[in-house]
């Protein structure tokens, strides 16, 4: 009978410390496999197989992500996502062959300049033509104790004189996920 | 005979041990400075003990603890980590589901605590705030509609209240007689309507920061949702939606209820209020610009929630384990003592003491946030100014006023949000003086003595930037010294200049004894508090300073005898 106690008691104690909990958020490798498609949908596009050493020139100025989910994306994680992507183009090699050049971000200037670690003067031949920028979407779907959310992401090249989407890549996944949301 | 008595003894201890490792409830110390409104010592508290680990079972109500006073003591950044946290482990699903056998056979406090339901709504309430400070109005938006998951309604009773817990279990113990065992747990998982949440906190957060991030559509819709949800706030919702402002304060009032263990064997949880719920609004004045509302109503009632059948949970398993463990208890001592046959009797005896362990653990779990107001206000005004001063005073409790000062408009437009906790012992004079001692970083406007910095006996507590030696050198001040020369001189002290600096955690200010010379958002309680009054010189650490304060006072009294 004392046996049986004791394993029962044991039994609950390891009940106790099993179980993965379960999340529909974004994971890392999410982020790694989304900013891996977009560089590629990038580097294979039109809009940079289409220019050449004499197009005008291109100045992009990068902006941080517009986290549009339910989920949090520490700001970090926002530039860092956009950085990825910038990072993953031959930045030299598009300078000289497709004359675009990428330029210090409007936000990351302001505070320089704020903070005192970047003179006035800094970057004042900045003049950006062009804006990349990213939006990551999300929609949820609940019912009972499953929960499903489906994550666009879309990345865009605007011209700034005009508004004109030069050039734009989408990314879709879904996380699914089960357990009472309040337990 | 002997080995039995042992076990029971065994258990008996294992019990109570385990009953009394349910009650995590915070120091009464702690509550008094949270009280009195020192959230610096509180929350500075709460870090030095705060847990690295996910598993253990305050993770969660220790991250709240402290994302509340930090953001009350007007350090969203350092709040930063915790809420990012918190809002990790509340989006888990099932975090507590591999724990059930655990909680039914020993207790509930082996769980993880995640909160009740409204507890959780509030959670993501302060996580939005906490974004919202750091200009971060997507992450803000995300937490805030996080905040506005479906509740669970079964219903009214025979008078036409909304059902109470114990109604509940009583209806579903009627089931199980009437249908069998299993009915009653049908009746609970299933027998509900998900309806949409009355969370009106959640809609206007969500609402300003949809305005903020200029999705004025989705804005419009989270505003209306709340003047529905109470029409009492057709008006301000109306103001958010199109009035004039660009700042909106969030201010907590009184403190919120207590969890505690009631009903049948303690099995169910309930609530005693702290503070009475009113509908008397908060009066708003701003010297420096206007407000869209001289008065607000209150947005959010604790007590309310907390009472509200469809704001909490696990009453079931409370009520279940409450049944079974007496159920257990009274036939195990029954075949016990009526056998004449030792296994029989050890074998009535293991049951018993299993239902003894279950009768005494079951007990409702009364671990709770603590630091929740009984209720919440929300405020637009639009600050034009530099160092506006924005005052605030609930309707009939003079000492609930607080004189919020340098206050600017946003730094590159668009809308700033603060959050401020009264305190619940109103009447502090620094709530009030409306004055600001000390130089600092959140303030532009000049200070008697803050030509020297404080640690060397001004009162000037800048971060060591060119400006603030400029002010110093021109003084006479610190001639020769850089600006990293004055680094130095601070991180000889140990202070630290940023929240990097302060690994990320929260740390005291050197005005209050502490080692941070990080400043608050004007506009919080914690600004009004640091620099609403004077406090004691400051007591080197290092030599070096000793001396070269040493030096500046025969530099002062030789200046004076010219």
């Amino acid at each position: 009978m004392m046996r049986l106690l004791s394993v029962l008691i044991l039994g609950a104690c390891l009940a106790g410390c099993a179980g993965a909990p379960k999340s529909t958020q974004m994971t890392s490798d999410d982020l790694e496999v989304t900013t891996a498609a977009m560089a590629q949908q990038l580097s294979g596009s039109r809009f940079l197989a289409d220019r050449g050493p004499d197009s005008e020139r291109m100045v992009i100025a990068i902006n941080k992500v517009e986290n549009l989910t339910s989920d949090l994306m520490p700001v970090g994680e926002q530039w860092m996502l956009m950085e990825r992507v910038k990072g993953s183009l031959p930045i030299v090699e598009l300078g000289k062959q497709k004359n675009i050049a990428f330029v210090i971000p409007a936000e990351h200037l302001r505070e320089g300049r704020a903070r005192g670690t970047l003179p006035e003067e800094y970057a004042s031949e900045r003049k950006p033509t062009h804006e990349m920028s990213a939006t990551f979407i999300s929609g949820t779907r609940m019912a009972g104790k499953d929960r499903t959310d489906a994550y666009l992401v879309e990345y865009r090249i605007t011209d700034l004189a005009t508004g004109e989407l030069v050039w734009n890549g989408t990314f879709e996944f879904k996380r699914a996920a089960a357990g009472l949301a309040y337990d | 005979m002997a080995s039995v008595r042992a076990w029971l003894l065994g258990a008996a201890g294992a019990s109570a041990l385990l009953a009394g490792c349910a009650q995590t409830q915070v120091d009464p110390r702690l509550r008094a400075d949270v009280d009195a409104g020192q959230y610096a010592l509180a929350r500075t508290s709460i870090q030095q003990k705060l847990t690295d680990n996910p598993g253990d079972r305050s993770y969660i109500l220790d991250r709240l603890r402290l994302l509340i006073l930090s953001l009350a003591d007007g350090h969203p950044a350092a709040a930063e980590q915790v809420a990012n946290q918190t809002f990790r482990l509340l989006r888990t699903q099932g975090l507590n589901a591999d724990r059930t056998t655990a909680s039914v056979v020993f207790n509930e406090g082996v769980k993880i605590w995640k909160g009740e339901p409204y507890e959780q709504a509030m959670a993501y309430a302060y996580i939005a705030m906490q974004k919202a400070q750091m200009g971060e109005w997507d992450n803000a938006r995300a937490s805030a509609n996080s905040s506005l998951f479906l509740l669970k309604s079964f219903g009214e009773n025979e008078r036409g209240e909304e059902m109470t817990s114990l109604e509940l279990a009583r209806r579903a113990a009627e089931e199980d007689a009437r249908n069998g065992e299993g009915a009653g747990d049908r009746y609970i998982n299933k027998g509900y309507t998900p309806i949409k949440t009355n969370f009106a906190l959640g809609y206007l957060l969500n609402g300003v920061a949809n305005r903020a991030m200029g999705r004025e559509d989705e804005a419009a819709d989270n505003f209306h949702e709340a003047a529905a949800v109470r029409r009492v706030l057709g008006p301000l919702a109306s103001a958010l939606h199109t009035g004039e402002y660009n700042t909106v304060f969030v201010v907590d009032y009184g403190v919120g209820p207590t969890k505690i263990a009631t009903g049948p064997d303690d099995t169910l949880a309930g609530y005693q209020e702290n503070w009475p719920s009113d509908d008397r609004p908060l009066r708003v004045a701003v010297d420096g610009g206007s407000a869209p509302l001289s008065e607000a109503p209150p947005v959010q009632d604790i007590n309310a929630m907390a009472r509200s059948l469809m704001w909490n949970n696990l009453e079931d398993v409370r009520v279940a384990k409450s049944v079974l463990g007496s159920a257990m208890m009274v036939g195990g001592l029954a075949v016990a003592a009526g056998s004449k046959d030792d296994e029989a009797r050890y074998a009535g005896l293991g049951v018993a003491l299993a239902g003894l362990v279950m009768k005494t653990t079951a007990k409702a779990d009364t671990r709770h946030a603590e630091f929740l107001p009984q209720r919440v206000y929300v405020v637009p005004v639009r600050i034009d100014a530099p160092d506006s001063t924005v005052t605030l005073e609930v309707d009939g409790d003079s000492s609930s006023r607080i004189v919020l000062t340098a206050i600017d408009p946003p730094a590159h437009g668009g809308l700033q949000l603060r959050y401020v906790k009264l305190p619940a012992r109103g009447g502090q004079e620094w709530a009030t003086s409306g004055r600001v001692f000390y130089g600092n970083d959140e303030y532009a406007g000049r200070v008697d003595g803050d030509t020297l910095p404080y640690i060397l006996g001004g009162r000037d507590v800048s971060l060591p930037t060119p400006r603030a030696l400029e002010r110093y050198q021109q003084a006479g001040w610190l001639t020769d010294f850089t600006t990293v020369d004055l680094e130095n001189l601070y991180r000889e002290e140990g202070i630290a200049l940023s929240v990097e600096d302060a690994r990320g955690g929260s740390r005291r200010h050197v005005l209050e004894g502490g080692d941070s010379l990080v400043p608050p958002l004007a506009g919080t309680t914690g600004y009004a508090r640091l620099f609403g009054r004077t406090h004691p010189p400051y007591e080197p650490r290092s030599q070096r300073l000793r001396e070269l304060t040493k030096s500046l006072r025969r530099d002062d009294r030789a200046q004076g005898e010219q």
